[in-house]
Order: structure tokens, then sequence, then C-alpha cells
């Protein structure tokens, strides 16, 4: 035997067949994850949506135990009824066009018009759509649909399960009236909805697409509004969509930037726009003028001409400094939309976050450009391989460690020879004559919880996020986009 | 010149050698093997036998002396007695012995050889010089002299080089070259002297401890704290404690052998030390009681204190002494040898009964590098693949 080496061959082969045991198990983790989080294809099934049941909350809002039943209640009525109602809750929801690939690509709908309704909910922006497909186009009308999705986004904040409850309940009682079945009786609890008769002004031309960026938690009272805009149209819906190559590419109205960072600013927007084709925009402003973040910055882009192409293509970046709605957005239009995801928005918004908190505004709008410049350059943000570094670096440490316990051991096993301090092998008992354990005190403590507040001082989570949105002029113009208040 | 006594063989009257591994007194000459009863037997009815001549000796002498002519010398006999004293019993009968069984120097005719054999103050067992026979000098192993137990010799002393080898083996910063360049002294099969401590200790002790527990209630995060006195009162036993009583061998060397299996001890039989050399003791019950007592004590204060349930507990007050001690006297077996490493000595000793090595053993830098080297990279290889692995999934996910 090698007397260089501790151990033995066979200690050696168990090491490795418990290393490769080890790193074998990890391998079919981590296959297994891909398999089950395949990132993007929202409508393919493989992202969790449950086909049979008719209720699906991605975002936990509603308890397991309502949502089960609510599904349940309305599939039970499907064969009556012969038309199905769903209800979906996502932070991708909140858009007609998103109801309506979730119903078409989720194969809901009976019978071979594939009859039915689904109504989505964004609990990110309170928003929802209602999307009616078959016979549900005529049982439902644009004021039916309008009157729901009002009725759900006034409840579902604070009563999520009750607004579900509501929605499934109005819009099954509807449907069964137009089939000759009466379900109402399967509903007790509901809250009527309007009856349905078009008794409420025309909406505006994309009205129910902009509740997706028009949120009650993104609009705040304000002394501004819109009509004291001298490029905001008078008569949104009559806008004709134009290009303006020479509109500024800096408006900085919230003075935000020094006169040199501003230059700065435009001749690096410039050399973006060369080599991309597409418009940057960075507009500040004290206020956004009564309308959301989401829709100011939208509208901003559509009613002062930016983007290029049919389809406008482009990002704005909104920067608002209105005190308790100051925050910052960034909005795609055109195909810029593609890279433009929910995922690239909270990277560049945690990038940013802390320098707005801290009050480095000029630093915050620089980094995004950058970062906005490293999107769409390598048309993706590349992947950050720091984990892995962090992970070795942790591991080699910990290795250190590990190996000085092993040769510390190994010296104690040198020493045979040592003073006995103790002879408890030649001991017995201890015998006890008295053995008392006596409770003497008790003393409490209390210290108060820290509760972050809830106003509107923004925080570092997740950013609000809309896709699909349009602005309050111009169809042509469709806008992704996400950002946070600070 | 005193007598000495060695085992002779009843078949060839070569002297008899005891086997560690058969437990028997064996012949190298005619290869007879006898239980050390039976060779008991044979020298009480030896002894019997030259009493009887002696007898008919100072008889016949005393009919000589009125004759006119000279006699024989005669040999006392050992008192018997039991070997559990206290403490103080033992400091009375040193102190009373027989002031000639601690002479410096004794000289005795070897029994096989009849050649002069001088030992020191210390030996009672020993071979000759000259014929390798066993020689036991009797006198320093009478009265309270005595041993009342001896554990004989299980380890052959031929197997001590393999066992050697393993000691070695097992050490695995050892210097790559010791085991070629270190030179092993001469081996010592030694009966050492030891006393074996009974004693009980008794203790009063008061404790404290507390215990805490965390739990929101409503906005508040709450700690309650309960505090505890413990109360103890009572004692520990304790049954042969080892302590060797000699004062030129390791203490430190001798604690790390223990333990020794006193299922295998016997009542003492000169015959148990033929072929080894044997010791009596040089420091009192008393000079080394604190060795044993300092043990005994710790234990106790050990023991009173883990009997307190709750986690740590703090002392308050404590009182622990000794209301008995008796000590007897024992030999056990143990092999001493040194080894020669660059200059150095490092001392060995083996357990005689169990096989046990301990001993000094140099540690080699370059091979405390090599395993540190070898540790790491091990460690590295396995933890590093598993981080890298955990890594990429977790980006792979993000993205």
């Amino acid at each position: 035997m090698n007397k260089f080496f501790a151990y033995s061959n066979h200690d050696r082969s168990f090491v490795g067949r418990a290393f490769a045991a080890f790193a074998a198990v990890l391998i079919v983790v981590a296959v297994a994850l891909s398999l089950c989080f395949h990132p993007g294809m929202a409508w393919a099934g493989n992202d969790g949506t449950d086909t049979n049941m008719r209720v699906n909350d991605f975002n936990g809002v509603l308890s397991e135990d309502d949502e089960s039943f609510l599904s349940k209640k309305i599939k039970k009525l499907e064969p009556q009824l012969k038309f199905d109602v769903v209800v979906y809750i996502s932070s991708n929801a909140g858009t007609r066009g998103n109801a309506k690939g979730f119903f078409e690509k989720n194969d809901f709908g009976y019978g071979d018009a594939s009859d039915g309704i689904v109504l989505g909910y964004n609990p990110d922006t309170q928003e929802c759509a209602v999307y009616a497909n078959g016979i549900g186009t005529t049982i439902f009308s644009d004021a039916d649909i309008k009157a729901l999705e009002d009725a759900f986004v006034e409840t579902a904040p604070s009563k999520p399960a009750q607004a579900t409850y509501d929605f499934l309940a109005n819009a099954s009682i509807k449907a069964g009236a137009y089939q000759g079945v009466s379900v109402s009786s399967e509903w007790p609890n509901r809250t009527k909805a309007s009856s349905g008769s078009a008794a409420t002004t025309p909406a505006p031309a994309n009205a129910a697409a902009n509740t997706a960026a028009n949120t009650s938690a993104n609009t705040k009272p304000s002394a501004h509004t819109t009509a004291e805009l001298d490029w905001y149209p008078k008569d949104p819906s009559s806008f004709v969509e134009f290009h303006n190559p020479d509109a500024p590419r800096v408006v900085d109205n919230a003075d935000l930037l020094t006169d040199d960072e501003e230059a700065a600013l435009v001749a690096k927007i410039k050399d973006m726009e060369d080599r991309l084709d597409m418009d940057f925009v960075l507009y500040t402003d004290i206020s956004s003028y009564g309308l959301s973040r989401g829709l100011y910055a939208a509208d901003f882009y559509t009613f002062n001409g930016y983007g290029r192409g049919d389809d406008y293509t482009g990002v704005i970046y909104f920067v608002c400094m209105e005190p308790g709605n100051r925050g910052f957005w960034t909005a795609a239009c055109g195909s810029a939309q593609e890279l433009m995801t929910e995922d690239n928005v909270n990277k560049m918004d945690d990038a940013t976050f802390d320098y707005f908190k801290s009050g480095d505004y000029a630093k915050a709008i620089n980094i995004q450009f950058d970062n906005l410049d490293v999107l769409y350059t390598n048309k993706g943000f590349p992947i950050d391989w720091s984990p892995v570094l962090g992970a070795i670096i942790i591991a080699f440490i910990i290795s250190l460690v590990l190996a000085s316990k092993e040769v510390r051991q190994l010296k104690k096993k040198m020493i045979t020879v040592m003073p006995a301090r103790y002879a408890r092998e030649y001991a017995s008992g201890p015998v006890f004559s008295v053995k008392t354990d006596t409770h003497t005190d008790t003393k409490v403590t209390r210290t108060k919880h820290y509760t972050p507040s809830d106003s509107d001082s923004g925080s570092s989570g997740r950013s609000s996020y809309s896709g699909g949105y349009s602005s309050s002029g111009g169809s042509s113009h469709t806008f992704s986009g996400g950002g946070r208040s600070f | 010149m005193a007598e000495a006594t060695g085992y002779s063989c009843p078949q060839c009257r070569a002297t008899l050698k005891l086997d560690p591994n058969s437990g028997k007194l064996t012949c190298e000459f005619c290869g007879g093997s006898f239980d050390v009863d039976q060779i008991e037997a044979v020298v009480d009815k030896e002894s019997a036998a030259r009493k009887e001549t002696e007898r008919h000796g100072r008889k016949w002498q005393q009919e000589q002396k009125k004759k006119g002519q000279e006699g024989y010398n005669f040999v006392y006999d050992a008192p018997e007695g039991i070997t559990t004293r206290s403490i103080e019993e033992w400091e009375a009968l040193i102190a009373g012995g027989d002031q000639e069984q601690f002479d410096e120097v004794v000289g005795y005719t070897c029994s096989n050889c009849a050649a002069q054999v001088v030992t020191d103050k210390l030996t009672v067992a020993t071979s000759c010089q000259y014929c390798g026979g066993s020689v036991v000098v009797d006198q320093r192993l009478t009265g309270g002299l005595k041993p009342g137990y001896v554990i004989p010799f299980k380890v052959d002393a031929k197997k001590l080089p393999e066992m050697l080898t393993k000691f070695y083996e097992d050490r695995p910063l050892l210097p790559k070259n010791f085991f070629y360049d270190n030179q092993v002294g001469e081996v010592q099969g030694l009966y050492v002297p030891f006393w074996l401590y009974d004693g009980q200790v008794d203790g009063s002790a008061t404790y404290t401890s507390s215990t805490s527990r965390t739990y929101t209630s409503g906005d508040d995060d709450v700690t309650e704290t309960d505090y505890y006195e413990h109360e103890r009162v009572g004692y520990v036993q304790f049954n042969d404690v080892p302590v060797d009583a000699s004062e030129r061998i390791d203490d430190d060397l001798m604690d790390s052998i223990e333990p020794f299996n006193y299922k295998d001890m016997k009542p003492f039989k000169p015959g148990y030390l033929t072929g080894f050399v044997a010791e009596r003791f040089d420091q009192s019950p008393r000079e080394v009681f604190d060795r044993s007592g300092d043990r005994m004590k710790r234990t106790t204060e050990s023991m009173f204190r883990g009997s307190v349930s709750n986690g740590f507990p703090d002392t308050k007050s404590s009182h622990f002494e000794f209301t008995r001690a008796e000590a007897s006297y024992v030999l056990l077996p143990v092999y001493l040898f040194n080894c020669k490493y660059r200059g150095k000595m490092y001392r060995y000793a083996v357990n005689g009964q169990t096989g046990k090595i301990v001993g000094e053993v140099p540690t080699g830098k370059s091979e405390s590098r090599a395993a540190f080297l070898k540790a790491f990279v091990r460690w590295f290889g396995m933890s590093g693949a598993a981080a890298v692995i955990i890594a990429l999934v977790s980006i792979f996910l993000l993205n």
C-alpha cells in the first residue's frame, strides 16, 4: 500500500461513485425543470394551463379551493349551455388580443364554432378584457362586454373570487337565456351585471384595449390634464397618424438633465438610431396629465410622430416627476415590442431603480439607454454568467475550509500520547439524593414588526407590465412595456 | 547473597518462560508446556520438601551441633494478605516494611547457572545476563510489596514489528522516509506497577439555566425566556482507576495505553513474571493519588452538570470531596521501546494485553501539504461541479 496517500483504492472509488450519483441527480433535476418551465410560449399549454379547468389562476390570486370550486361549477353547466365560459388570471392578460389568443390556443369553445366567452384579468395592472367567440358574438354585444369588464374591474382588486363568481354567473345566465336554459338558480350569490342594453356612451376607439395601460393603480388625481398640452389632440379618436423624423429625441420637460448631459444623450441616441434603424425617445415631464404613465408615454410617442416604418417602430422612455405619481415607463412600439418582454423590462428597471431612488436621474437615464442599446443590438440581453463565477468562488472557499478541517483531523490522529483527564469508564452513577429543577422566573420582551410603507414610494420588486396596448389615437400604434414607481 | 527463584522445568530442569499466547510456562529445551498452577504446585511441593529437608536439616544441625558440626540456612515465608487497602493503610505498611526490601542494589544467585545477578532497587523480575534464565526476586514480592493481581502478557513480542508497521500506516502524515530511516531500540516487555484506585466522590451543586422561544403576536415579535435553578446532591463511585506507580516511566504514556481489560486479571503469582522484566512501585498511593483524584473529581462534576437537561447550565455553587479512597497494587503488562529518527528519540508503549500502541510520531510538512492539496482537489471537484450545475440551472430558468 502506498503510505503516502491516506485513502485506499476502496475509499477513492466510493468517493467517485458518490460524486457521480450526485451529479446525475442534479442533471436529471435540471432536465426535468427545463421541460416543465419552457419560456416564451404562453399558448402552447405547457405553461401550466389546465384546459380541463375553466378558471386558471396563474398568479395565485384565488385560493385553490375557490379556483377548483368555480371551475367545476361552470364546467358542470356547459352541457346545458352548450357554451364555454372561461376566466384566466395572468400578468400577460388585459387585452382583447391576449384573451382571444388564450381562448383559441387552448382550444376552448363548445362545438364546431367554438362557442364561448373568456375574461382575462391582469392583477398587476388591474385591467381586464373580455372576448366572445362563435355564437358568443351574437349573445354578447359590445356594451354587454364592456359592462362585464367594468363590473369585474370594479370588484376584482378587493374581491377577486366574488368578481370571478359574478362573471361566470352573469355570462352563463345570459348564454343560457339565449339557449333557452335557465341557470340563474345555480348562482344565488351573484352581483347582477347591467342588463346589457346599450345605454352607455359609445366608448372611444381602442378604449377597451387601452385599459391595459390606464389602470387605477397608475392614474392618480392630477392637477394637470391633457387639455393644457398644445400637442395633445382635442379629439384623439380622429387623430391621423404621421411620421416626424425631426421630432426631438430628448424632451426634458422635468429638467432632470444638464445641457451637457442632454447633448451627450442626443448624440448617443443618434448613434443608436443609425445602427438600429428605429426611434429612441427620452421624455420627462412634471406630470402624466391624468393618464397612466404607460398610456401617456404611448400618446406622446403617437401624437408627436415618432416611429419608423408602417408600424412606427421605436422605444420611448418616460420619466414622470409628479408628486404621488413619480415613476418611469419604457414603451416599445411596432416590431420593437418583440424584445420588450416582461423579463427584459424587469432587468432594465432593476438596473436603474436605485439610481432613481437616490436622485441620480442622469445616471439612471444613461444606464437605461445603454441597456436599450445592448438589448436591440444583441437581440436580447447576453446571459449573465456571474452566478457561475460566484458559485465557483463559493465552492473554492468551502473546499478550502473543508480541506483544512480534514488535515486538522489527520493531525489529531498523529497524536496518540495525551494525559487522561476523565475517568468515565471507571464510574458508576451518579446517584442523587436531591435532584430538583425549579422554574424561578419568566421574562417577556416585545419588539414591533417593521412594516414597509405601502405608499407610492415605489419598490424594487417586479415592474408593472403591459403587452399589446394602444395609445389614445392610432390603431397602428401598439405598445408593449412596463415600469415602476420610485 | 539472597537466593533468587527461577521456575525450572520439571522434566529437564531448564528455566521456564511464560508464553503470552498460551498463558503457560514453556520450556525451550524439552518443549514441555505447563500451567502456572501446575508449576506452582510443583514448587510448593518442592518448597514443602525443602522445608521438610531443612527441618530435618535443622534437626540434623542441632544434632550435629551437639556433635560439634555446622548446618544449613533457612528461608522465611512471605505472609499472605488482602491487597486492597486504604491509602493510610498503604502508607503504614510501606513505612513499616523490611528495609532490606528497599536496598539499593541486591545481588542474587541465579538458580539456573549459579551466576551472581545484580539488580537495582526496583527490579522484581529480570533475566540472568549469563544464561538468560528468568530471575524473580522473591523478597521484593512479599509483605507490603506483594502485588495483589497481575494481567499476564497476551501480546507476543514477535508480533510487534507487524503491529508497528500497521500503526505507522494509520498515520498518514508521517514523513515518507520515517519507515526506512528510523531505528527501533530494544523492546522491553515490562510489568509496570500500577495503583488501581477505588473511590467515591460526594458532591453538592446548584446550577442555573434558561430556555427561550420566539413567536409573533399581532404586530409584535415576542421573546419569552424562562429561568431555572437546578439542585443536585449525590455521589459517583469509581472502581480501579489506574495510575502507574513508577517514577521513571512516563505518566502520559501509561495514561494513553488505557484501557486494560480487568477480566483477564489474575491473583498474583511470580510465575507470570518469568521471561519478562518487572518492577515494584517507587511511588506510594498517596504520592500519585492526585492524578486519579483529579480525574475522578472532574468526571463527577461533569456528570452532575450533565444531569441538567436545559442546554448549557451555569454553576452557581459546587462542592465535591472524596469520602472514600482505596488502592490495590497490580502489575500490568507493557512493552516499551524507543525509535531514533534524525537524532531525535521517540518513545513508544504497547499495551501488553490489548496491543494498543501509543507513541510520538513526527508530522511531515510536505506530507501535510500534499494531504491538504489532495483533500482540496477532491472537495473542489465535487462542490464546484454541483455549484456550477445549480448556477447553470438557475441561469436557464431566469433566461
